[in-house]
C-alpha cells in the first residue's frame, strides 16, 4: 500500500526536491490537486465503508466507529497540512525556479499511506485503490 | 521537463470518479482539469484557492468524524 498514487506523486516529489524548474510552480500546483484528489476520494469513500452504513460491506469489511475515528483524525491532519502545502505554492513567484515543498508532499504522502493501511480490506477499497492509482 | 502523460491521465481520472460520486461540485474538478490545461499562473492559482477552500471543509468535517 506504499505506492498509492506513485505515479503522481511520488514523480512530483522527486521533481520538485533537486532540479530547477522553470513550471515549479505549476508542477507543485499539480501535485497539490493530486494530493487534493487523492484525499478527497479517500474520504469520500471511507465515509460509505463504516460499520451500519446501507453502502458499508458486512463485518469484518466494513470500518469499525473506533477506526473510522482515527482515520478521521488522520484525514483532519491530512487536510490541514495540505492546506499549508497550498498556500506555500500559492505565494511561489512567477518564474521561480524552485517550489520547497518536496518535504512536505512526503508526509502528506505518509499520511495517504497510513489512512489506507487503516481500512480493511473489501471490494469498496479495492476500487479506491484503483481509482486513486494504487497497486 | 514535461509532465508525465501517464500521470495527468491518471489525475483526471480521479477526478472523473469523484464527479460521479455526487459528493463534490463539478465546478471545483473543472477548475483543475483547466490548471493541468493551461499551466497558467491565473489557472494554477485558482486551482490552489478550490484546494484551500475544499481541504478547509473537508478538515472540518473530518474533526467533526474524529470527535465522534
Amino acid at each position: 500500500m506504499r505506492r498509492v498514487n506513485r505515479s503522481v506523486l511520488v514523480a512530483l516529489v522527486v521533481l520538485l526536491s533537486g532540479c530547477a524548474l522553470p513550471r515549479a510552480r505549476h508542477i507543485a500546483t499539480v501535485s497539490v490537486v493530486s494530493a487534493h484528489s487523492v484525499l478527497s476520494a479517500i474520504q469520500d469513500t471511507e465515509m460509505d465503508l463504516v460499520c451500519g452504513k446501507a453502502t458499508a460491506p458486512a463485518p469484518p469489511a466494513c470500518v469499525l466507529i473506533e477506526q473510522h475515528r482515527d482515520i478521521s483524525g488522520k484525514l483532519a491532519n491530512a487536510f490541514a497540512l495540505e492546506k499549508k502545502i497550498a498556500v506555500a505554492v500559492k505565494a511561489i513567484p512567477p518564474g521561480a525556479p524552485s517550489a520547497n515543498v518536496a518535504e512536505s508532499l512526503g508526509q502528506l504522502q505518509a499520511l495517504i499511506d497510513a489512512v489506507l493501511d487503516l481500512i480493511p480490506r473489501s471490494a469498496q477499497r479495492q476500487t479506491l485503490v484503483a481509482n486513486i492509482g494504487g497497486k | 521537463m514535461a509532465m508525465d502523460i501517464g500521470a495527468i491521465g491518471n489525475l483526471l481520472k480521479i477526478f472523473d470518479q469523484l464527479d460521479k460520486g455526487g459528493q463534490r461540485g463539478i465546478a471545483v474538478f473543472n477548475t483543475f482539469r483547466q490548471a493541468l490545461i493551461d499551466n497558467g499562473f491565473a489557472a494554477d492559482t485558482a486551482a490552489l484557492d478550490a484546494v484551500i477552500e475544499d481541504a478547509t471543509r473537508r478538515e472540518a468535517l473530518a474533526r467533526q468524524q474524529a470527535e465522534g
